[in-house]
């Protein structure tokens, strides 16, 4: 404390001598030294803060004063003080304010000042105060614009923002920074030109065209640095569009979705003039002698996705096509001043990724990966250049090359054919572990399309197994997912090597081998595809998989658990009993030694299993000797299994939850994709379910259904482009079709919980809402009335539940109340556009409680060979068997008879008195009334359940049901024959 | 004397004996000093006598330039030299300065002793030409004397090759020699600088119609031969020249083996001129590409991690190799001698060179499946091997030189070292495309061109800050408030737009002392010494 005030009077004495009394060389010396004795102090957080604020004032003093020499050191001294003390903000910011105002001049000084002010501000969080200090505005900055300070001038390009400026005055002192003799100010502007986001608001097109323009004549500049700066420009600009102004979309686009949109927009405008104009700009420059030049180049072209096929396809060559030659003359329509020969495409990729430095090579694939979504040749030519960049000497460039392939895998474009594979496979040996482990990944995705290509995928995997053990846990789970995407193959490859996994003659089992369990998750994957016929061969196989139990499952641990696969493997082994012989026929003698159920091998792999099995279930007491399983255990792992199914959902659910932004902006084909994989995923569940969670798992398939509808429904509404919007047709039936399966979403289950009840209700809500905007799919007045019962019945499970309505539950509930009389579609437009905007999608928790209503309907010893009898014109009876499942007493069910165009509706009654039962069945002989004047016919019966909540009125005149019907089974077809 | 005279003494509508006489701005010099490997008469060398002031090259020329240590561009040089006297100054490569000797050593012995021609030089002329030399260094300008500049820029093709860049006074010429525009495993790809104003390039022609794609393919077809011989334990023979396409061979194989973990699978250099070299190309590392040059803290590329020497013994050794063995047509000694004992095995692979002369084993094995191949009079050998022929060039493709022309835009093009017909299509590519005056001249042709004259002006130092600075009376105000609309309309701020309307402007004078002179425009009258008159309208 006491050195601290010390220090401190000595600095003020030598300070205020040399700005009192006498200014010398000698006095400046000391008092350089002051002020760094002041700095100390500053930056030691144990100074007082009276000692701060003692040295804050005779700070603002010196400033006061005119010896300008040291005055750079004192704002210097301020911005520490802002930085390191919260304390005297506004004194700084005040002093420093009124100082740089009061210096009028545009020298380095007020550059200085005025950086502390921004220093302070952020430093205290009140941005508002300069932006309302009107005086910090277009005057200064223009007067620090002039400045002849290059450093001012960059400064004051890099803070433009703080000034309170128009965008149109920053564009255009911008742009008259881009002639700036120094190249950093020039390239400071380039990017202050980038980074205005408002430009997508501005008006004039011969702004943006000019800066366009700029940014072309620099692409020559002799500095590198602005040369890739103006490359940057060039490609923001050239999305722009000129019609793009006139579009509603730019001007709600969030900034983050800029160059999306405009390039969505472009798409629509349907003009790739302007863009392919560019994209030769572009190319010109990836010859540049300057390497980061190049790489920016590159990245660049990877962003014009719209850019026409024909021009991507050259810049697959070096040598010019002949078609090619012939569309010279057509390309440049825009841009007049400069001279675009379109031949600067060809090879362009080809170049870049024999660049001589590694950084362009990964640019250029990375690239080339983005391209790829646009056209599917290109894709492929694209393909035959990036399996070459597997040989490439650079680690990170393989890498890059492999990520690229497994991008386009994931959208569907990765076609590789048989001359690949050498190329490709050789990576699965590389030294190096995340190639092999992204080569794999790649691999997962890959569709091998015929059997050569699977068998060297699978050798590879093999011979990569062999030189890297500590991959085996991967290669397990890669052989797995081929495995299952291409069953047939994989059986036949089983089959093969069935030699190398039959235990040998010598009577010792390979369980050692990796390569062999290798072979058995391919068996197992295989088996699941094939559950219903798996061939007592793959059994057999199968069998010998539970030795390896531990290891493979590991592998396995994102696909099932251990319980479950081990209870998949007994359940396979229990069948072993069946002749084997029809598989081999004359080869029979080799196997029919294991049939033997005391023979040693079995017991072997007996042997193997029980440490596992103790393990897992804490039991020892496992009869070994016989050569079935413990019921028991195997019930016990069945119950694992009904939980992981539930445990399972959640995931996908959360997935499906996830594609709800992806579908708000219309990325149609990814969300296709993730619900795909849900799908797939839901049907892996269902290999090894039971009847308990039957029902959520077809729940949870209705819902991914719906969404998929959603999907595609959306694309018609907000569309990325415009030219699907005119197919009205098959949007009816989408929407049709979604609304059917919410009907059974809502309708085929029940113990829903209130919270999965209004998430239903309110996606059901919101396909009103989505007709509403378009009148060609919507009686009005039906929706309307929908909307308002739906409503309710949200009102009312809200109230029961005690939640609170969402956002756009309310909303839509006072939009129904105020609704305007008069039939004004805009208006519905506008409001079903605000009310979407409410909506949000979130995940779907389900309950384990969820009862599946379905029924199977059988006619006995019915089928288009075996006819019923009947009499034309006469009734028929048809001797139905019905199973219901999980129907409740107040469910209405009927059962629906239609022929050609005639339907008939049967009410089913049946004893409501047996309650518990989850089960029913019935026998229930049916007259059909009108039967046709012909010599055959067949009729189709479904069971529906009415759904007693829906507005629809069936005016149907048999005395059908009075709404809709949700069906819980197929339709079975009933053929009849005249008797004769 | 006005304008640029070349005399093309060499590699004129053909391929050999490189050799440019460029006279300028009262300078003469030769680029390049080329033998030409076909011929072994006195068409074999330039002729020299065609140089103006023949009787004494020393006064007659300024310098020579030797682009690559490539025989055809410096195979003439000691004959130059020692024999015909030229005692002048001449320029290489450090790297070709190093490995000039090796060539052309190896090449005399080859002559003399294996063919017992005449001596055209002896090993002794060697030593004392080289001694002559000034290496230099990439981009590092020369002054040759008071007028002639001299310039290298990395051309790629092989370790040490150039091309040079040449000014005296206002014109100024690039003479590219051999260059590859594309880099490879070991060599980066040529690079030269791009406001260089220049009157004339003269670029080589050899591809002057191909256009060349990805060279990953021809490295994958080579790797992909090669591993499959080894996988079934065959022996792979690579015929090979010295330098250059070895080292390039070796460090793709060498990386490949690292990546594919074949380490139990032996690389051999055969003993002699490759180990030598390859100390040299250790030694040279900065000429490389910059891969090599990245790795190189951690590891010399050229130590090559899988390559051993090979031992005699070893030739009928079991199991798999790969051997890489000089000269590289199997025209004779180590790489025949194994070719004998490798052939006939189907197991084994035999690589051959792009380009194999005529009458050497290469060449037979290259012209169609050849079973048996008659080695003299006793032998005979059954080739039942594979043969792979690789497709390797370090020279650039048609669409390398368009590039480069494009990319120096001079203002005019002489195409040399290459084969007629298809030079006089890229002359008519290059003059319809680019439009830039092209010529393809035959050996002892003379080009004249045009060259560029500047004239130099005097600027005042308010005209220079006038350029340097923006100028506030640039930025031009326009309050856009109409009058009517503004005065109706309060509620609408005028917007203020500016126009940045900066030009270095000025205005040219000649000064007193007849020296032309920029100067801006408030300084005019003062120099004029005129007064400034106003008119004002009543
Ligand atoms: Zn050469």
């Amino acid at each position: 404390m006491e050195t601290e005030r010390l220090v401190w009077e000595k600095c003020d004495r030598e300070l205020s001598c040399y700005t009192n009394i006498d200014s010398s060389d000698k006095t400046h010396l000391c008092c350089l030294k002051a002020l760094a004795s002041v700095r100390a102090l500053i930056v030691n957080s144990s100074t007082s803060d009276e000692t701060i604020s003692r040295v804050l004032d005779t700070l603002v003093r010196i400033l006061h004063h005119d010896q300008e020499n040291i005055h750079h050191h004192v704002l210097k001294l301020l911005s520490d003080l802002a930085l390191h003390r919260d304390l005297s903000h506004t004194t700084i910011f005040d002093t420093v304010y009124a100082y740089a105002l009061g210096r009028k001049d545009a020298s380095p000084l007020t550059a200085e000042a005025l950086a502390v002010i921004v220093t302070s501000m952020e430093r205290s969080q009140s941005f508002s105060k300069l932006s309302s200090s009107s005086e910090l505005s277009e005057n200064l900055f223009l007067l620090l614009c002039s400045s002849s300070s290059v450093s001012v001038r960059s400064w004051i390009i890099l803070n433009a923002k703080r000034f309170n400026v128009g965008t149109c005055l920053l564009v255009t002192v911008f742009l008259g920074f881009t002639s700036d003799p120094y190249p950093y100010v020039r390239r400071a502007a380039l990017d202050g030109l980038v980074s205005l986001k408002e430009l997508a608001n501005v008006q004039k097109h011969d702004l943006i065209e000019s800066c366009y323009d700029r940014a072309v004549e620099l692409l020559i500049d002799t500095n590198e640095c602005v040369r890739s700066a103006a490359t940057r420009v060039t490609i923001r600009y050239d999305c722009y569009p000129e019609e793009a102004a006139d579009l509603p979309q730019l001007k709600e686009s969030k900034v983050s979705e800029w160059g999306v949109v405009l390039a969505t927009l472009y798409n629509e405008v349907g003009d790739k003039g302007w863009l392919d104009a560019v994209f030769i700009q572009v190319c010109a420059m990836v010859r540049d002698t300057s390497v980061e030049v190049r790489t920016v180049a590159f990245a660049s072209l990877g962003q014009m996705k719209l850019v026409s096929e024909d021009l991507l396809l050259q810049t697959l060559s070096k040598k010019i096509t002949i078609h090619f030659k012939k569309r010279k003359t057509i390309v440049l329509c825009t841009s007049k001043k400069f001279d675009l020969p379109a031949s600067n495409v060809a090879g362009v990729f080809v170049h870049g990724l024999e660049d001589e430095f590694s950084e362009v090579r990964k640019s250029t694939c990375i690239s080339l990966g983005k391209l790829t979504i646009s056209y599917v040749q290109f894709a492929e030519e694209a393909l035959n250049l990036l399996m070459d960049m597997l040989n490439d000497d650079i680690t990170e460039v393989r890498l890059q090359c492999l990520q690229t392939m497994y991008h386009m895998a994931t959208l569907d474009c990765l076609k590789v054919q048989q001359l690949h594979m050498h190329m490709f496979l050789s990576t699965l040996v590389d030294s190096n572990t995340l190639i092999r482990c992204a080569t794999r990944k790649v691999l997962r995705l890959m569709k091998l399309t015929n059997l050569d290509m699977f068998n060297s995928a699978i050798n590879g995997l093999l011979t990569n197994l062999d030189s890297y053990v500590e991959d085996e846990a991967d290669i397990f789970n890669v052989l797995f997912k081929i495995g299952r995407g291409h069953s047939n193959f994989a059986v036949n490859f089983v089959k093969e090597t069935f030699d190398e996994i039959e235990p040998s003659c010598e009577g010792e089992l390979r369980i050692d081998k990796a390569r062999v369990a290798a072979i058995l998750v391919l068996a197992i994957a295989a088996s699941l595809t094939h559950e219903q016929h798996i061939s007592s061969i793959l059994r057999r196989v199968l069998t010998y998989a539970i030795p390896f139990l531990g290891r493979i499952s590991y592998s396995l641990r994102d696909v099932m658990s251990q319980d479950t696969l081990f209870a998949y493997l007994s359940y396979c082994s229990r069948f072993l009993h069946s002749p084997i012989a029809e598989i081999f026929g004359q080869e029979e003698h080799c196997f029919s030694v294991v049939e033997d159920a005391s023979n040693p091998y079995s017991k072997e792999i007996i042997k193997h299993v029980t440490p596992l099995h103790q393990v897992s279930y804490g039991t020892s007491e496992i009869n070994c000797q016989d050569n079935s399983w413990d019921p028991s255990h195997t019930f016990s792992s069945q119950e694992y299994q009904q939980k992981e199914a539930t445990h399972a959902i959640g995931p996908v659910l959360k997935i499906v939850a996830d594609t709800w932004p992806l579908i708000k902006s219309g990325c149609t084909d990814e969300v296709c994709r993730a619900l795909r994989d849900c799908k797939e995923e839901l049907a892996t569940l269902s290999v090894d379910s039971d009847e308990s969670d039957a029902g959520l798992l077809a729940f949870a398939y209705q819902y991914v259904r719906s969404m998929k509808l959603l999907g595609k429904v959306w694309m018609h509404f907000y569309p990325p482009r415009k030219f699907i919007g005119s197919r009205t047709g098959l949007l009816d039936l989408l929407v049709e079709k979604l609304d059917m399966n919410l009907r059974r979403m809502r309708y085929g289950f029940w113990g829903f919980s209130v919270e999965e009840e209004l998430h239903i209700l309110e996606f059901i809500l919101l396909i009103c809402v989505l007709r509403l905007s378009k009148p060609d799919i919507c009686y009005r007045p039906t929706i309307l009335k929908r909307l308002r019962s739906t409503l309710s019945c949200v009102e009312h499970l809200c109230q029961k539940g005690s939640i609170k309505p969402s956002d756009f539950a309310r909303e839509l509930n006072s939009f129904c109340q105020e609704e305007s009389s008069d039939d004004d579609g805009l208006y519905y437009a506008f409001s079903s556009k605000r009310l979407v905007e409410l909506f949000s999608l979130q995940q779907f928790v389900l309950g384990e409680k969820l009862k599946h209503i379905k029924a199977d309907l059988s006619v006995p010893d019915n089928d288009s060979e075996n006819p019923l009898p009947f009499i034309a014109g006469f009734p028929a009876a048809i001797p139905f068997e019905i199973w219901l499942h999980n129907v409740c007493s107040e469910d209405r069910l009927w059962l629906k008879l239609t022929v050609e165009e005639f339907t008939q509706y049967v009410f089913l009654t049946f004893d409501k008195h047996e309650d518990n039962d989850c089960l029913k069945k019935v026998a229930l002989n049916v007259p059909f009334y009108t039967t046709p004047k012909a010599a055959s016919f067949s009729l189709r019966a479904c069971i529906g359940k009415e759904c007693l909540f829906d507005d629809l009125q069936m005016a149907k005149g048999l005395g059908g049901p009075k709404h809709e019907l949700t069906y819980l089974c197929n339709e079975k077809e009933v053929y009849f024959v005249t008797r004769s | 004397m006005a304008g640029i005279e070349c005399l093309v003494l060499g590699a004129g509508q053909e391929v050999g004996k490189s050799c440019v006489i460029v006279s300028f701005g009262g300078k003469r010099i030769m680029f390049d000093c080329g033998m030409h490997m076909g011929y072994l008469d006195n068409r074999r060398y330039p002729d020299f006598s065609r140089i103006p002031d023949s009787s004494d090259f020393t006064k007659s020329l300024t310098c020579i330039i030797v682009t690559h240590f490539h025989l055809d561009h410096i195979g003439a040089l000691p004959y130059f030299t020692e024999v015909c006297g030229y005692d002048g100054p001449i320029y290489m490569t450090y790297p070709t300065k190093a490995l000039a000797p090796l060539m052309l050593e190896d090449y005399r012995k080859v002559m003399v002793d294996r063919r017992g021609e005449e001596e055209q030089f002896t090993s002794e002329h060697i030593t004392t030409c080289l001694k002559k030399v000034t290496a230099v260094d990439l981009k590092q300008s020369i002054k040759v004397d008071d007028d002639l500049e001299i310039r290298a820029y990395y051309a790629g093709h092989v370790i040490g090759a150039a091309m040079f860049y040449a000014k005296v006074k206002d014109s100024a010429i690039v003479y590219t020699g051999d260059y590859n525009m594309t880099p490879d495993r070991h060599l980066g790809a040529a690079s030269i600088d791009k406001f260089l104003h220049l009157d004339l390039v003269i670029t080589e022609s050899t591809y002057a119609t191909t256009v060349r794609d990805s060279k990953y393919a021809r490295e994958r077809e080579f790797l992909k031969v090669v591993h499959e011989c080894v996988a079934k334990g065959g022996k792979v023979l690579i015929p090979t020249f010295a330098l250059g396409r070895a080292q390039e061979l070796c460090i793709l194989l060498d990386d490949y083996w690292e990546r594919m973990n074949l380490k139990n699978v032996p690389i051999y250099f055969s003993a002699g001129l490759t180990l030598q070299a390859n100390m040299y190309y250790k030694m040279l590392i900065g000429w490389t590409s910059q891969k090599i040059k990245d790795s190189y803290a951690t590891r010399n590329a050229f130590d090559f991690k899988h390559v051993r020497s090979f031992e005699r013994s070893m030739l009928n050794a079991p199991g798999p190799c790969v051997l890489f063995a000089t000269p590289g047509m199997i025209s004779g000694g180590f790489s025949l001698e194994v070719f004998k004992q490798w052939a006939p095995s189907e197991m084994n692979l035999v690589t051959l060179p792009g380009y194999c002369v005529a009458g050497t084993i290469g060449h037979k094995l290259m012209s169609g499946k050849a079973t048996k191949i008659k080695i003299d009079k006793k032998t005979e050998v059954d080739v039942r091997c594979k043969i792979h022929q690789l497709s390797f060039s370090p020279h650039t493709d048609s669409k390398g030189i368009m590039d480069l022309v494009k990319f120096l835009s001079p203002k005019h093009v002489i195409l040399v070292h290459g084969e007629k017909p298809k030079m006089a299509t890229l002359k008519g590519k290059i003059s319809s495309e680019l439009g830039i005056k092209c010529y393809d001249p035959a050996n002892n042709d003379v080009v004249h061109i045009p060259s560029s004259q500047y004239v130099k002006i005097d600027a005042s130092e308010a005209f220079v800050h006038n350029c340097i600075n923006p100028n506030p009376k640039h930025f031009e105000s326009k309050a856009d408030n109409d009058s009517d609309m503004g005065a109706k309309d309060t509620a609408s701020m005028p917007v203020k737009e500016i126009e940045d309307k900066r030009v270095a402007e000025g205005i040219l004078v000649m000064d007193k002392a007849k020296r032309p002179k920029a100067v801006h425009q408030n300084e005019l009258l003062a120099m004029l010494g005129v007064e400034e008159h106003t008119i004002e309208f009543a």
